[in-house]
């Protein structure tokens, strides 16, 4: 039963897979923007100079591992949104797999191209703009911790897609998503930048854990410990896979009446 | 028959008056505007949401800016003035002429089919078919942020619209540039649009953090300067001499935009569609 289910699924990571190295260009655009950012953070940073608790070079490596998460995770949730537009939503739940884990697959089959390819523009970007890396065991904590939190934020695109199915289009929710990670998940600055009261609320979300968290060790003071950042981790992607089960059978059953 | 219709075309084509276009291009906007109203709910949503986004967005620079206080000499109140001038622009360009945010795939993947027979220039068509909801919210983000800037009088208000208009221009401009290379070097979508959002990255950031080679590119290529900096020191700065400078850049951009275009559609091969365009 379980080869079977990771045979069925893993076809559908093979397809992301597949599809992701079939085109390259998005890819290449991908990388370019992220040098650009790097580039451009760097010049910012320098001219801010040094702060209270991180060097303009650290502050260019953390940008490079939450950049590196958010670049990486799959924009599945459009994917979703132009399938349920279309109506070939109607055929695929017909099939005899989960809907949503063979989305969640299909993503991570790009995630498994993408992620690597941008941390490596992340490392040569930071190694240019930045200078010297981070000790080793800091970036293999970062980066086990990121590739992790990139699956768990693929499986958040896969909810917000799912919203589809009521809201018709999701690009006004997704702006707010994205723009909440900026704040609450520190993308640009560490949390502690904010004023005390953004990071009670950020506790509360999602958003650490995915970005501040796994980047924020290259910090003198990281957000919290690896293990600690992985339990926040393993807390979200139970809530989210439990969150996207239950809208989707709902949007399911609603499917099926609004069929006949 | 063929040869017949072809020169009615091209007779349509040269005869048509600069006013009747003129006409044409109000009446097509009003026309795409009133299209993206028809769901108000909706539209009234993506236009806040829009502007909810810009304001989270803010927050960064101002504590940033709380920290700092001044980058290279900018401060809050210069962020606040290219931040205003720059969401007004990209509002207007998207309100207007949303269709270049398609530009791109409808070149290589043939969608121009449908707007080719028509009587009147086909970029422009193009461009005024779909306006998006969202560019609401970002002129009146825009403008929000120039009125809390607080230094704008009514006297000044014209240069203040001009400095909009002409970034939207550019905007709009480089947008049309880079989606033309789908003319010659097929699908580009992805690459035109991280072009055109690098544009208005760039553009939202401080002028004196780039310098060297990268300025020259600022304001040619990847034109940030005219579509942020040069505008917003129109706006703090009022003058007849910066006023017609700008006016006179955003028509260059225009010109050469129209004139690309132009010579792209000679290469491009239809994708045999069959649309209603109304």
């Amino acid at each position: 039963m379980n080869t079977r289910w990771i045979r069925k699924y893993g076809a559908f990571a093979r397809i992301g897979f597949a599809a992701t190295q079939a085109g390259p260009g998005e890819l290449a655009a991908r990388v370019a923007f992220f040098f650009l950012i790097l580039g451009v953070f760097s010049s910012l940073w320098r001219a801010v100079g040094h702060s209270d608790s991180a060097t303009s070079a650290t502050m260019v490596w953390y940008l490079a591992i939450t950049e590196w998460v958010l670049l990486s995770a799959p924009m599945i949730q459009f994917e979703i949104e132009a399938e349920v537009r279309r109506g070939d939503v109607a055929y695929q739940i017909a099939r005899p797999v989960s809907y949503v884990g063979a989305h969640v697959a299909r993503a991570i089959g790009t995630l498994a191209v993408r992620a690597p390819v941008m941390l490596a523009t992340a490392i040569i970007g930071g190694r240019l703009f930045a200078g010297p890396l981070p000790p080793a065991a800091t970036i293999a904590r970062a980066v086990a911790l990121g590739a992790v939190a990139a699956v768990v934020m693929t499986t958040y695109h896969v909810a917000l897609g799912l919203l589809a199915f009521w809201l018709g289009d999701i690009a006004p929710v997704y702006w707010i998503w994205q723009k909440l990670s900026f704040v609450l998940g520190g993308l640009l600055l560490p949390l502690t930048y904010y004023p005390a009261f953004v990071g009670r609320v950020a506790a509360f979300t999602p958003f650490p854990a995915l970005l501040t968290g796994p980047a924020s060790f290259v910090l003198d003071r990281p957000y919290a410990t690896p293990m600690a950042v992985c339990g926040m981790l393993a807390l979200w992607l139970a809530m989210v896979s439990i969150g996207a089960g239950l809208v989707f059978r709902h949007a399911a059953r609603t499917l099926q009446l609004n069929g006949g | 028959m063929q040869i017949s219709n072809t020169q009615t075309l091209i007779s349509l084509r040269e005869g048509r008056s600069v006013r009747g276009t003129g006409r044409f291009v109000v009446a097509l906007m009003r026309t795409s505007v009133a299209a993206a109203m028809a769901h108000r709910g909706t539209f009234l949503m993506q236009s806040l949401l829009m502007a909810l986004n810009n304001a989270i967005y803010f927050t960064f620079w101002v504590v940033l800016l709380r920290r700092v206080t001044t980058i290279r000499g900018y401060g809050i109140t210069d962020v606040v003035v290219l931040y205003g001038t720059v969401a007004g622009g990209v509002g207007l360009a998207v309100l207007l002429a949303g269709g270049f945010r398609q530009l791109a795939r409808a070149i290589h993947e043939g969608e121009l089919d449908a707007v080719l027979s028509q009587p009147k220039p086909t970029l422009l068509y193009v461009l005024g078919r779909r306006a998006g909801a969202s560019g609401l919210g970002d002129v009146v983000f825009g403008c929000v942020m120039i009125a809390i800037w607080g230094h704008v009088r009514l006297s000044t208000l014209p240069i203040v619209a001009l400095a909009m208009i002409a970034s939207a221009i550019v905007m709009v401009s480089s947008a049309v540039l880079f989606s033309s290379l789908a003319f010659w070097l097929g699908p580009v979508e992805a690459a035109s649009r991280q072009l055109f959002e690098s544009v208005i990255m760039f553009s939202i950031y401080p002028e004196p953090l780039f310098g060297g080679a990268l300025r020259l590119v600022l304001f040619t290529l990847v034109p940030a300067g005219f579509v942020g900096y040069v505008p917003a020191r129109l706006i703090q700065s009022p003058s007849i001499g910066g006023a017609l400078e700008m006016i006179a850049v955003a028509s260059a951009y225009a010109v050469v935009a129209a004139w690309v275009f132009a010579h792209g559609l000679r290469t491009y091969c239809g994708g045999s569609r069959f649309e209603l365009v109304g």
